[in-house]
């Protein structure tokens, strides 16, 4: 049977995810996620085609309108790095090697 | 003298009420309590006994909850105390507001002996996926007490707290509440704000109460049920009263079975409970109807796709740059990755794969949007059976609780939530109730479930069956 899930495509998840596989968590994750996908895989047997809901909408929205929230302050405490009531990043425009 | 002590919240508010005893005091047996018995049981990831004893010492004995210690969950926020989520990546966040539900429970005169143990980002079955400590379960503590909010349920049902609050996303109060021998309820999506609760899967994410009678949730779910505008799902119901609404019996009610649940392997004992739960709602005046949800058994693998992919969506925001843990790397990509592979333990990566490859480009059809399809199918069929049934009567598990270390596999693990999984994915209220023990002394315990909304004749039926089945009223 066709592998669903392969080194290749775990690398590019993984990556799209932003983690790190290490080339220990490779082997077993590989084996986890290709039985995991195989068995709700089993969904595609299911005919969907004729599907009328007439459920109504789960949520309703309230107008989107300002109000009191968070200070600044206290937004911001959790930010590991903050500066003059910013968080601080790395560089993200110059050159990589910088 | 804590046998003395009154068992439940409903007991313990009479006698408050009554000036048998204070708040500080049954704080003070509670306090005994936990330190004698949390180094084994290892329900709290924090304790807060100090500041508890001074709230439940300002507390009103005529306040809904009277000074009653109520347990929170540590992926629900408490204004200035840590929110860990059982995770390395908050393992030092400290939370700058407190969540609609925590509020209004401190409003009703509740106080917070600590935040409890879960896995993960409430991510797993048995608390085990913790990155801290695994909590044991009291009624053995060589077992797992379920999860993911194993800490809330083990704090209740060893007597650290008279209530807690817990998440269920797919059986994580109702789960851990069978394996613990306490009451759990997952109320109707848009009842209970989730406003302070950290998100995992955010189409199936509730806040529930859990306790030691059936009742007692009542009680709490009259101090948590509210609309709260900074909740975009909560919904405006009228007021209900739940403790009110808890009738003496089942008299023409209409307790339905799901054909296809039937054939499932389940323990001997639990098999034998729901025999004994059908008896009882006939001999109260129910009628047992058969019905068909012809994909329910779907439901399981639905779940192992939605919930993964809004949890990869939903955990997004954990970046080592706006909360919490941080790993500096060469670039922002890299530190992104690294903290997050420092951060996070081997469930939640494993669901972050799970998602992103779901949401992913040329897999997202055949995975997520199938998904998506199957679940509306499967809410569809349960809004017809819950047309001929009021409520439908299933186990809350296979098993009773299993050893911790024993379950390694992680689809063994999913398939614990089989029974819980399909309210979560319609949005249903359900309730999970003890109905006695298995032949080891551990705890059994049954579900109903019941159409949208209906919470309150929910609870009344649960309270039927519990105290038929030997629970305190």
């Amino acid at each position: 049977m066709a592998m669903i899930i392969d080194k290749e495509t775990l690398e590019h998840v993984a990556s799209l995810a932003r983690l790190e596989i290490t080339a220990e968590e490779e082997g077993p994750l590989l084996g986890d996620l290709e039985r995991i996908l195989g068995y709700v895989a089993q969904l595609s047997s299911v005919d969907t085609s004729a599907i009328v809901s007439k459920r109504p909408a789960m949520t309703e929205l309230r107008p989107d309108e300002p109000c009191e929230g968070l200070t600044r302050e206290e937004g911001l405490g959790g930010a590991p790095a903050m500066y003059d009531g910013f968080v601080v990043v790395q560089n993200v425009m110059g050159a990589e090697d910088e | 003298m804590s046998s003395e002590l009154p068992r439940t919240l409903e007991h313990y508010r009479h006698a408050v009420r009554a000036h048998e005893l204070s708040a500080e005091e049954y704080l003070d047996e509670t306090r005994q309590l936990i330190e004698r018995g949390d180094p084994q049981v290892k329900a709290f990831l924090h304790l807060r006994l100090d500041t508890a004893r001074s709230d439940a010492q300002a507390s009103n004995p005529s306040s809904p909850l009277a000074g009653a210690p109520i347990a929170v969950k540590d992926n629900i926020m408490m204004a200035g105390e840590r929110c860990t989520c059982g995770s390395r990546i908050l393992e030092h966040y400290v939370a700058p507001y407190s969540a609609t539900a925590v509020q209004l429970l401190l409003a009703a005169g509740a106080v917070v002996p600590g935040k409890t143990n879960l896995d993960e980002f409430a991510m797993g079955s048995s608390t085990e996926n913790s990155a801290f400590f695994p909590t044991h379960n009291p009624a053995d503590p060589t077992r797992v007490p379920g999860g993911s909010s194993g800490g809330s349920t083990a704090a209740v049902a060893a007597g650290f707290a008279l209530g807690a609050i817990g998440s269920d996303t797919g059986g994580s109060v109702r789960q851990p509440a069978a394996f613990c021998g306490v009451v759990g309820f997952k109320p109707t999506y848009g009842l209970v704000s989730r406003y302070g609760l950290v998100a995992f899967g955010s189409s199936l994410d509730c806040i529930g109460p859990i306790a030691r009678s059936v009742r007692d949730a009542a009680i709490m779910m009259n101090v948590m049920a509210a609309h709260d505008p900074k909740d975009a799902t909560s919904v405006k119901r009228p007021h209900v009263d739940f403790e009110a609404a808890l009738q003496p019996t089942l008299a023409g009610k209409r307790v339905g079975l799901i054909r296809e649940l039937q054939g499932l392997d389940v323990q001997p004992e639990i098999a034998a409970a729901m025999d004994m739960a059908r008896k009882a709602a006939v001999k109260s005046g129910a009628s047992i109807v058969d019905v068909s949800v012809p994909h329910i058994l779907s439901a399981l693998p639905v779940y192992y796709i939605i919930a993964p992919a809004e949890c990869s969506a939903n955990l997004g925001r954990f970046d080592g740059v706006r909360y919490g843990l941080h790993i500096d790397g060469r670039d922002m990509t890299e530190t992104y990755s690294r903290t997050r592979d420092a951060g996070f333990g081997t469930e939640v990566k494993r669901r972050i794969l799970i998602g992103a490859f779901v949401l992913s480009a040329g897999y997202y059809d055949a995975y997520y949007r199938k998904a998506s399809s199957v679940r509306q199918l499967i809410a569809d069929e349960l809004d017809t059976a819950l047309q001929s049934a009021d409520v439908l009567l299933t186990p809350t598990t296979p098993t009773t609780a299993f050893r911790i270390g024993a379950v390694t596999d992680p689809l063994e693990m999913y398939k614990a939530d089989v029974f819980t999984i399909p309210a979560n994915l319609a949005g249903a209220p359900a309730v999970s109730f003890p109905a006695g023990k298995d032949a080891a002394d551990l705890p059994i315990g049954l579900q109903l479930m019941g159409p949208r909304w209906s919470d309150a004749e929910l609870l009344s039926s649960a309270n039927v069956l519990f105290t038929a089945l030997g629970g305190e009223s």
